[in-house]
């Protein structure tokens, strides 16, 4: 790795790739592969220059409160064998985001505005050793049908050097991998490729195995995808995904993982730009495998997303291809713009396997919705060499897909329903319910925009926190030690909103809702700018982060008269 | 030399001493063990003599893996703290292996004392075995389902061993399929004769659901029924015919792995033309399936165990010599720190033929290649599991590789 450091500050760079921490916040600019385990800290601004990789071996950690600003082309990538252990707070998330981004944020409005703009830097991209299900088609010519530990693919997005580069490859055998943890950390502006005719996804998970970490993860304006996973079977908690410009959850190749506690709102991130290059498509876009007769296939269980589509856009919420299973329950599908439910069968992309449902004996689309949970294929079937592993875990209980206990709200398309009554969605036994009343507090939209042949109404006010149909529901996620037993619909309960505190969407001005009023001045958060939190700043006078009011890197004379101006019990 | 060297030298001596010095080791000094608070001395259930050395030698391969920092890698050091642990077992260590669960936190640690259970309760003795599972039900309270259901099964494995199944059904009750059906393989092996026919029957059935687990279960089941009923003609032949069928739907590793495995249990029970059908199935399989090259020598060596095992020493060696070959024409191709697993797999394939040079120089190989990484956590991954192998081989080091593993541990520091 390299570093260098850009303004006046007190850094120390010592050969290639260590430095000593000044005083003074520091930019620091970041290329190359980090090839040693290294720290990012609060105190200083990182900026990526280019495509930098976290080499086999080595672990990346970033603080509580670190911000990444890259120039255009910077982008991260954890390889396999990396760690990546980045996490933020509740009250202080990492923040990874452009440098044009972050050069808005000004101390009276630190978290900036919403801006209507994606690609302006890369993003994340974590690769593991999970199982992956592809063969075929732009798959390597090694790769098998049935599961195999040697199945690798390359990342979409990130272009190897030569034969030998390996660091652009995901998948193994080994479903419980560590990649580290991601928590409380926001993905800003981000999706650019440089050289590249396509765009990156705010979060790119390749092969993830279940010992990795991901919750507290939001995605605001990226250009492609919000989330796409290929294979893997990591679990993902608290995910709100904003103004994705494709599909905002998308899966690939045999994920077999859960999701808890989900926000997503469409929207668009690039003004006139085409759907899928910058205005929404999809909410949910679920592939099995590449071909679809290959194993693992996508089998995934999701519970409580509140997912606000576009009523005008024509958009889908739940996309189906190549032999995905999903349940979705206890969740909220309002304001979509097409069908809740959409039958693609495959996904046309010719390096991409293709074949659909019930190629080569598996399961047909209308008998996958009806099998029971527990019967995976017989068509090239999956184990782990591990024994400790196995291999579909994700759902527990019902068919391969099922929606339960969930409400759908205003959707009005022609066809909203169609796909969805065929699969009887809305037989008794389901709880499914097609609300009168909106099932979340309030949402205001802003005035027609004119996006991706059709119109988008962005969102600028949410308050998600569940109402009417949403308030209870008939039954609770499986006590399985990684869902939460709520009783209510959708992402939020009625009562309290788990944006509070670290997302951009807060930030915004768009979900502040439920949360008490910023208070910086607060150091220790008692809700009381008083004399402990005087002390704590003149403890760490001429320091930088704990009493750093305005944001400059030091703890100066104008952060004490902001504390004094504060002083007092903080607004509610 | 720097003060780390001499620390690690003279804790190694230590540990020599301290080992040849109380053939129980751990029971003396931990009060929690289970031959302790079972009131009389322990006896491992393998009561076949362990060299000092191997005991010492695994106590430093648990040591450099307790060295990597919990946080942020409190998984990753488990993982290789609980691989030195199963050495142990596997070489009747008891003792050691409790004491490493007893240093462990997580569910590993909880997975490993329900293991040492299984190893008492298949030597008789219940009351150690029970205690171990209880202690492997301790679990803490923020487990994720898989892990849980990990532990839980091992730990009904042990009950159902000891002959208390309805301690063991309760244990199982809600728990993943994956689970219930390794679970139902470990039932075959209480199963008396009469019951021999139904449990085929059920290995049929389980196939015959098309859910992957439970066919997976029937053929673990199948190829521990074989065994028992490799005299009675129809009973093998059916057993056999099952297994040929359904071990064509494995992923090949697995099928590489399962052939093997058959071949020499088969042997091991005077069945040699079949054991060679089996064999030649997974060295079929190995030939024509194009392997990373990181994957090349760990699957090859299965094999070529497997030929030693069923009497092929040529044939081992001549498998073994190709694969050594093949891991330094490509081994800049392997990630390097994924290079030492192939190494050592190597070692343990020569140890096992006898050829104590060939397999010393592969675990000085070894050693060299898991100090490649710049970064310890790696390394000290790599150094615990070579530490756990050379043990396991039964090549006592000599003064250089001694000398190769304390360089290796004394360079273990930031960045991790």
């Amino acid at each position: 790795m390299k570093i260098s450091t850009v303004g006046s500050t007190l850094a120390l760079v010592i050969g290639s790739s260590m430095i000593a921490q000044s005083a003074i916040a520091a930019e620091i600019l970041v290329s190359g592969n980090i090839n040693t385990s290294t720290t990012w800290t609060a105190n200083n601004t990182y900026n990526l220059q280019g495509q930098v990789y976290v080499l086999p071996g080595a672990t990346l950690t970033i603080q509580a409160g670190t911000v990444v600003a890259s120039d255009a082309g910077g982008s991260l990538a954890v390889t396999r064998d990396a760690r990546l252990v980045c996490n933020g707070n509740a009250s202080s998330p990492v923040i990874f985001t452009s440098k044009t981004d972050k050069n808005t944020w000004t101390p009276s409005n630190p978290g900036g505005q919403w801006r209507a703009v994606a690609n302006e830097w890369g993003n994340i991209t974590i690769m593991g050793n999970g199982y992956i299900g592809k063969y075929g088609a732009g798959a390597p010519g090694t790769n098998t049908a049935a599961p195999n530990a040697g199945n690798y693919a390359n990342m979409e997005g990130l272009t190897a050097s030569g034969s030998s580069d390996t660091r652009t490859f995901y998948g193994g055998g080994n479903d419980l991998d560590n990649s580290g943890s991601l928590t409380y950390t926001q993905i800003r502006y981000g999706g650019l490729v440089v050289g590249l005719g396509n765009e990156l996804n705010g979060l790119s998970l390749g092969g993830i195995g279940r010992s990795t970490t991901i919750n507290h993860i939001e995605i605001m304006n990226n250009v492609d995808d919000g989330i796409e996973i290929w294979g893997g079977t990591v679990d993902l908690k608290y995910v709100s995904i904003w103004n994705a410009g494709d599909d905002s959850f998308d899966i690939d190749h045999g994920w077999r993982g859960r999701a808890q506690h989900g926000l997503i709102v469409q929207g668009y991130s690039i003004p006139g730009a085409a759907s899928g290059s910058g205005t929404c498509d999809s909410i949910f876009e679920f592939d099995g495998a590449a071909k679809s007769d290959a194993q693992p296939v996508t089998t995934a269980n999701l519970y409580n997303f509140t997912a606000i589509g576009q009523p005008l856009s024509n958009k889908n919420a739940c996309k189906f291809r190549d032999n995905a299973r999903v349940q979705y329950n206890q969740s909220i599908f309002m304001d979509i713009g097409a069908a809740v439910v959409r039958n693609d069968n495959t996904d046309n992309e010719a390096t991409d396997g293709q074949t659909g449902y019930g190629h080569n004996g598996t399961l047909t689309w209308a008998n996958t919705w009806t099998t029971a949970y527990n019967v995976t294929s017989p068509v090239n079937p999956f184990s782990t060499p591990a024994a400790i592993a196995a291999a579909y875990r994700a759902q527990s209980a019902g068919t391969l897909i099922q929606y339960t206990d969930n409400v759908f709200f205003n959707n009005n398309a022609t066809a909203a329903y169609t796909e969805a009554n065929a699969r009887s969605v809305f037989a008794a036994a389901n709880n499914n319910v097609q609300a009168t009343s909106s099932p979340i507090t309030s949402i205001t939209r802003g005035s027609n925009v004119s996006q991706g042949g059709g119109v988008i109404q962005p969102v600028i006010s949410l308050d998600p926190r569940a109402a009417n149909n949403a308030v209870t529901s008939a039954g609770t996620a499986p006590n399985d030690g990684f869902f939460d037993q709520v009783n209510y619909r959708g992402g939020f309960s009625p009562t309290s909103s788990w944006l509070c505190g670290w997302t951009a969407s807060q930030a915004f001005g768009y979900t502040t809702a439920g949360c008490s009023t910023p208070c910086p001045a607060d150091l220790n958060g008692d809700r009381l700018v008083g004399g402990a939190d005087l002390g704590a700043l003149l403890g760490n006078w001429n320091g930088s982060g704990t009493g750093d009011l305005n944001g400059d890197g030091i703890v100066t004379g104008s952060d004490l008269g902001a504390m004094l101006g504060a002083w007092g019990a903080c607004a509610q | 030399m720097d003060s780390n060297m001499v620390r690690h030298m003279a804790a190694w001596a230590l540990l020599v001493a301290a080992a040849g010095a109380c053939v129980c080791g751990c029971a003396a000094t931990d009060q929690r063990s289970p031959a302790a608070s079972a009131g009389h001395a322990s006896s491992p259930p393998n009561a076949e003599p362990v060299a000092p050395w191997r005991r010492a030698l695994l106590r430093e391969g648990f040591d450099v893996a307790s060295q990597i920092p919990v946080d942020p890698h409190a998984k990753d050091r488990a993982r290789a703290q609980e691989e030195v642990g199963k050495v142990c077992l596997e070489l009747g260590l008891i003792d050691e292996a409790v004491d490493c669960a007893d240093r462990m936190t997580g569910w590993r640690g909880c997975e490993l004392y329900a293991l040492i259970g299984l190893k008492y309760a298949a030597s008789g003795d219940a009351a150690r075995a029970r205690l171990l599972a209880l202690r492997a039900l301790d679990y803490p309270a923020d487990i994720e389902d898989w892990a849980r259901d990990i532990v839980a099964t091992q730990a009904a494995r042990v009950y159902l061993q000891i002959g208390d199944e309805s301690r063991a059904l309760e244990i199982m009750k809600g728990r993943a399929t994956a689970e219930v059906a390794k679970f139902e393989v470990a039932r075959v092996a209480s199963a008396d004769a009469a019951q021999l026919d139904s449990q085929a029957d059920a290995f049929d059935r389980g196939i015959a659901t098309l859910n992957f687990d439970l066919a997976r279960s029937g053929i673990d089941g199948y190829s521990a029924l074989l065994v028992r009923v490799i005299d009675d003609a129809p009973r093998r032949d059916r057993a056999l015919k099952a297994l040929e069928s359904a071990i064509k739907g494995l992923p090949i590793d697995l099928q590489v792995s399962v052939n093997a495995d058959l071949a020499v249990s088969l042997h091991a029970h005077g069945q040699p033309a079949l054991a060679a059908q089996f064999l030649g199935r997974a060295a079929e399989l190995n030939k024509n399936t194009t392997f990373l090259a990181q994957d090349l020598a760990p699957y090859g060596v299965i094999v070529a165990k497997a030929r030693l095992r069923t009497g092929d020493a040529a044939g081992a060696r001549a498998d073994l010599e190709r694969l050594r070959t093949q891991y330094y024409a490509h081994s800049e191709e392997i990630v390097n720190l994924r290079r030492a697993q192939s190494l050592r797999a190597l070692a343990e394939g020569f140890a096992l033929i006898g050829d104590r040079d060939a397999a010393v120089r592969c675990q000085c190989d070894a050693i060299e290649a898991g100090t490649i990484n710049p970064n310890s956590r790696p390394r000290a991954e790599d150094l615990s599991a070579t530490c756990a192998s050379i043990a396991r081989t039964g090549i006592e080091p000599d003064a250089s590789i001694r000398k190769q593993i304390e360089r290796a541990r004394a360079g273990l520091a930031d960045p991790w």
